[in-house]
């Protein structure tokens, strides 16, 4: 705060001055001096007073003044800033008299701005410290990481409730047949289309990337046969999961995203009705041919029954173990051996092959 | 299209192939039609007001928000004025603005260089484009050229030009009505004008064949900035006309009305029925403004009650601005200044004539109440401030708060000025509230919701609250702390609301404030001390026009309030400097030499350092109250300090020799 010292020097004591001098204060001594030497008067033989020798002037020497600043003694003499007005015209923050009973906050920030530290009623504080357990972190006054930051404070639960109450009347309400039964959206609806769009402040407001469109089918809503749903699945190659049973379309050639949506469309065009096709060489198909490896006419098929038939004349199997050598027990180790064959090997799906196999032999655990 | 098309064959198919159709369709509802900014109106339906946030227009920053009107209008018409900087800088050195990336091109924000009519081409392309642009004096200009040049120009741009400058009687547009630059549309202050003679508009109605339109143009125009002089031409123009057996249209007959008297103006009116031309919501308030001008109060109430019937009677609905010039009109001119009432008969003229004024205005209020209110004519917003200056004067707070509730309804789309006349009706509605509001409650909430958003801080609202603060027993903090930081970013601390302020803050009672207002108060008392003081230390030459010194009375205020939130030393300090012969005086004076200080203060003081038992603080203050008191009243107080504080003999010979000093 100001300091209200001033230099200066009294023509007079005030009457203060005169009690603390009264009971010998710190200037006792300078008085006693003065009223001692005041009474000697010397005179010379012409009448006149003596001349006190001078040996030093009456004002602060230069090494004093100096030794002064260094040790923080001096009395500096205060002067006023030519901008106290502009200075006082500094309100206190906005935020001290905002009333979280009689305001609504979604009135204060209603939609996504900078942060302001007079207007954010929080006791915020961002930023590191070398040792945090000695200081907190920098408060919300003058914090520029904080104005850096994306803010979500108009994002509030209440404002959202009430953008959504807002909006409501612009919304049509759902199908009843989805809401009954959820399963039947693919079946209704078996085409869903993604697109992203982007926002700038900058000197242009396009964005490259707002043209790719990405197109999903479920391809068992097509319709088609098993010949053409092969034919489908290996033209689709990498696009179709088998997992989700869904056909994936990304096009980002064109430059615009409504282009881009033609094209995409023209695909699926294009997919289905070559998958409809049938020509000459579909005839031609043989085994090898298939997606997938067939137990059927294998040779393990073939190496299997040889096994089985070899088993029954060996003594040391058991010969009247149940299942063993028949049709039934064929097929379920077949199952399992294109199972194995045709996914990923793991460690459980080479002991289940082991298993079946010991089952099939009739060898016991 | 391709691509929908297959997807259209593909749906085919799908539907005729031999499998069953879907077990139930699907129930999909049409889309709600709605209009691009539909759903951004929907969400700003839930945005209200920010109470506690200035103006949109202003920076959101506490250094930045405006306090007072005249801040309000420097802020604002600062950036605007950095526009025009930043434009005549584009203009001087365009190369460095040449590099342009913005994508897409959007021509609205490139500059756009008015052209010059000495420098373009005289041609009637070039006028055409200045008067569609409405360059009043450059069109002037231009046309002259071509005239001096011995450009030929056809009767159809000639007639477009005579349109233009009869309108805006041969000088530029009025600053209400600029587009680009809203600081002057609200700031600008145009001065009403006089037919200008002998300009373009008269050298064109000259040249120009006297047909309907170039008469009734004139006409209008004469009419619009009439003095004595045009009006007599448009009369003599009209009664030339009419003789001719020419029709006059009706923006002629509005005009000459608006400029005649009541009686004259029912002849025109008379006239104009006559010619078979039904009055419109011009012509009745062109024969208001003629009513109005009736000097006597009984004759100008029976003139509006007959145009108002006249109104209902064809059908015509009145406009606010019809209503404006009734009750701007009701009372008399020289009735509204309240020094001039001097005698029980004007008063008594006065308080009738008010009576008169809040009845037409209780009715008007019901009439407008669940309406919706469109602008029809430039001055329909001043109603509402005019309305609440006669709410204002009669103290009817009830109306007063259906006025804000009529304008403030979604269904009025009248808006006033902001910063101007829209500061002022809040203004009246404020000080209203104050003064007739008993609760210091509501006092607060309606200061702390209009003050500084709204309403500026002025002197006279600063008083009138710290009146009602004096005068109410109950004690309101925040309300007295939230009036004095105003204040202070308002600049009022020195003068007659510094004094209100110290007199307010000695007058709290610390013992009833919690703890966080105790620091508020300490806070703030040392601000305002510091404050004061840093004003008085402008002794600098260049500087000596800001100081304002330091009055015995305002040390001593202060040093009681240092004292009271325990600043024992800083409060002596400042008693000090009255003591202090080289304050008072010389160049480096910082005390003003004139006046006496508080003698409740030092009173209190004194007391406190009894209290304390702190002789030299007593002693201080019994040498600054000797200033004033004589040796009868000092001797008490002297040997109240002799009982309550050690002092010893010596001690006692000065205080006693000090007494012996003073006068009887």
């Amino acid at each position: 705060m100001h300091r209200l010292t001033h230099v200066s020097t009294r023509n007079r004591s005030s009457l203060a001055e005169k009690l603390r001098n009264a009971v010998g204060g710190q200037d006792f001594g300078k008085a006693k001096q003065i009223v001692a030497g005041g009474s000697i008067a010397v005179k010379d033989e012409h009448g006149e007073d003596f001349r006190e020798l001078y040996v030093m002037p009456k004002r602060k020497l230069r090494g004093q003044t100096q030794l002064e600043q260094a040790t923080g003694r001096t009395e500096y003499k205060t002067r006023s800033r030519f901008d106290l007005m502009d200075r006082l015209t500094k309100r206190p923050p906005r935020s001290e008299e905002m009333d979280p009973e009689a305001q609504k906050w979604c009135d204060v920030w209603p939609a996504a701005r900078t942060f302001a530290s007079s207007v954010v009623p929080l006791p915020v504080r961002m930023g590191t410290r070398p040792n945090v357990e000695k200081r907190a972190p920098f408060k919300k006054e003058g914090n520029l990481e904080l104005v850096k930051i994306p803010n979500f404070l108009h994002l509030t639960p209440p404002a959202i409730q009430q953008h959504c109450q807002a909006i409501k009347k612009f919304c049509t309400p759902f199908p009843p047949e989805l809401l009954s039964n959820p399963s039947a959206t693919c079946q209704h609806l078996p085409i869903s289309i993604e697109y992203s769009t982007y926002i700038h402040q900058g000197t242009s407001i396009r964005d490259i990337r707002s043209r790719v469109v990405t197109m999903k089918i479920h391809v068992a809503e097509l319709k088609l046969s098993e010949n053409q749903m092969e034919k489908l699945i290996r033209l689709a190659a990498n696009r179709y999961d088998e997992k989700t049973g869904k056909m994936t379309i990304i096009t980002d050639r064109c430059h615009t995203r409504q282009q881009n949506l033609d094209y995409a469309h023209y695909l699926l065009t294009v997919l289905y009705h070559e998958a409809q096709k049938v020509e000459k060489w579909d005839e031609l198909k043989n085994r090898t041919d298939a997606l997938k490896v067939e137990f059927d006419g294998s040779n393990t098929k073939t190496k299997l029954i040889d096994l089985l038939e070899k088993a029954k004349l060996t003594p040391g199997l058991s010969p009247s173990a149940a299942g063993c050598g028949d049709q039934k027990s064929i097929d379920e180790f077949g199952e399992m051996w294109k199972a194995y064959r045709n996914s990923e090997e793991t460690v459980e799906k080479t002991r289940e092959y082991g298993r079946q196999m010991k089952k099939l032999l009739g060898i016991q655990q | 299209m391709i691509g929908r098309m297959g997807l259209g064959r593909v749906i085919t198919r799908s539907l005729s192939s031999v499998e069953p159709a879907l077990s139930q369709k699907l129930t999909i509802q049409p889309a709600i039609e709605r209009s691009p900014t539909d759903l951004l109106n929907a969400l700003s339906e839930t945005v209200g007001p920010d109470t506690t946030a200035p103006h949109f227009a202003y920076i959101d920053d506490p250094i930045t928000i405006p306090s007072t009107q005249s801040t309000k209008k420097t802020y604002f018409m600062a950036k605007e004025f950095g526009k025009r900087a930043a434009r005549e800088l584009a203009t001087e050195w365009p190369t460095l603005f040449a590099f342009d990336r913005d994508q897409p091109q959007l021509p609205v924000f490139r500059p756009r260089h008015l052209a010059d009519p000495l420098q373009v081409e005289p041609t009637e392309n070039n006028l055409l484009k200045m008067i569609s642009s409405r360059e009043v004096k450059d069109s002037c200009i231009l046309y002259e050229r071509m005239r001096s040049e011995n450009v030929d120009v056809s009767e159809k741009v000639q007639l477009e030009l005579f349109r233009l400058v009869t309108y805006y009687n041969s000088s530029n547009v009025p600053f209400a009505e600029w587009e680009e630059f809203v600081g002057m549309r609200n700031f600008g202050e145009d001065s009403t004008s006089s037919w200008k003679s002998g300009a373009v508009a008269d050298l064109l109605f000259e040249t120009l064949p006297k047909t309907d339109e170039t008469v009734s143009i004139m006409i209008a125009g004469l009419c619009k900035f009439s003095d004595h002089s045009s009006l007599e031409r448009a009369r003599e123009l009209y009664k030339e006309h009419r003789a001719a057996k020419g029709k006059v249209y009706r923006e002629a007959f509005n005009g000459l009305i608006g400029a005649s008297s009541y009686s004259v103006g029912k002849k025109l009116v008379a006239e104009m029925i006559s010619l078979r031309m039904t009055p419109d919501i011009f012509t009745f308030n062109a024969l208001l403004s003629s009513a109005a001008k009736a000097g006597k109060f009984e004759d100008r109430v029976k003139a509006f009650t007959e145009i108002i019937g006249e109104m209902k009677e064809i059908g015509v609905e009145p406009a606010l601005s019809s209503f404006h010039l009734i009750i701007k009109n009701i009372i008399d001119f020289k009735l509204l200044d309240n020094e001039k009432r001097e005698s029980d008969e004007q008063k008594k003229t006065y308080n009738h004539q008010l009576t008169v004024a809040i009845s037409w205005l209780n009715e008007i209020q019901n009439s407008l109440t669940g309406k919706t209110l469109k602008p029809i004519t430039s001055t329909c917003n001043l109603f509402f401030v005019e309305a609440m200056g006669i709410h204002y004067r009669a103290a009817n707070e009830n109306l007063a708060e259906n006025l804000v509730s009529i304008y403030e309804s979604k269904a009025n789309e009248v808006k006033m000025p902001a910063f101007t006349i829209e500061s002022m009706f809040y203004n009246r509605q404020l000080q209203l509230a104050v003064e007739q509001s008993a609760s210091l409650n509501r006092i607060y909430d309606l200061y702390t919701t209009m003050v500084p958003r709204l309403v500026g801080v002025n002197n006279y609202l600063s008083s009138l609250v710290f009146r009602k603060l004096a005068a109410s027993s109950d004690r309101h903090w925040p309300l007295l702390r939230r009036v004095i930081i105003d204040g202070i970013a308002a600049g009022q601390m020195n003068g007659v609301i510094g004094e209100e302020m110290r007199k307010q803050l000695c007058n709290v009672q610390l013992h009833t404030l919690g703890t966080s207002e105790r620091e508020q108060f300490t806070s703030l008392v040392q601000k305002l001390v510091a404050v004061w003081v840093e004003f008085s230390q402008f002794t600098e030459e260049r500087m000596r026009r800001l100081q304002r010194k330091l009055s015995p009375s305002q040390i001593s205020e202060c040093a009681l309030l240092l004292t009271r939130i325990g600043e024992q030393q800083k409060a002596y300090e400042l008693l000090d400097l009255l003591l202090d012969e080289t304050a008072s005086s010389g160049d480096e004076a910082t005390v003003y030499p004139r006046g006496h200080a508080r003698p409740w203060a030092m009173a209190e003081l004194f007391e406190d350092a009894l209290r304390k038992r702190d002789t030299y603080a007593a002693a201080t203050c019994l040498q600054i109250m000797s200033l004033t008191a004589n040796r009868a009243k000092l001797e008490p107080l002297a040997n109240r300090i002799f009982e309550k504080c050690n002092v010893n003999q010596e001690q006692v010979r000065i205080i006693q020799g000090f007494i012996r000093l003073r006068p009887q």
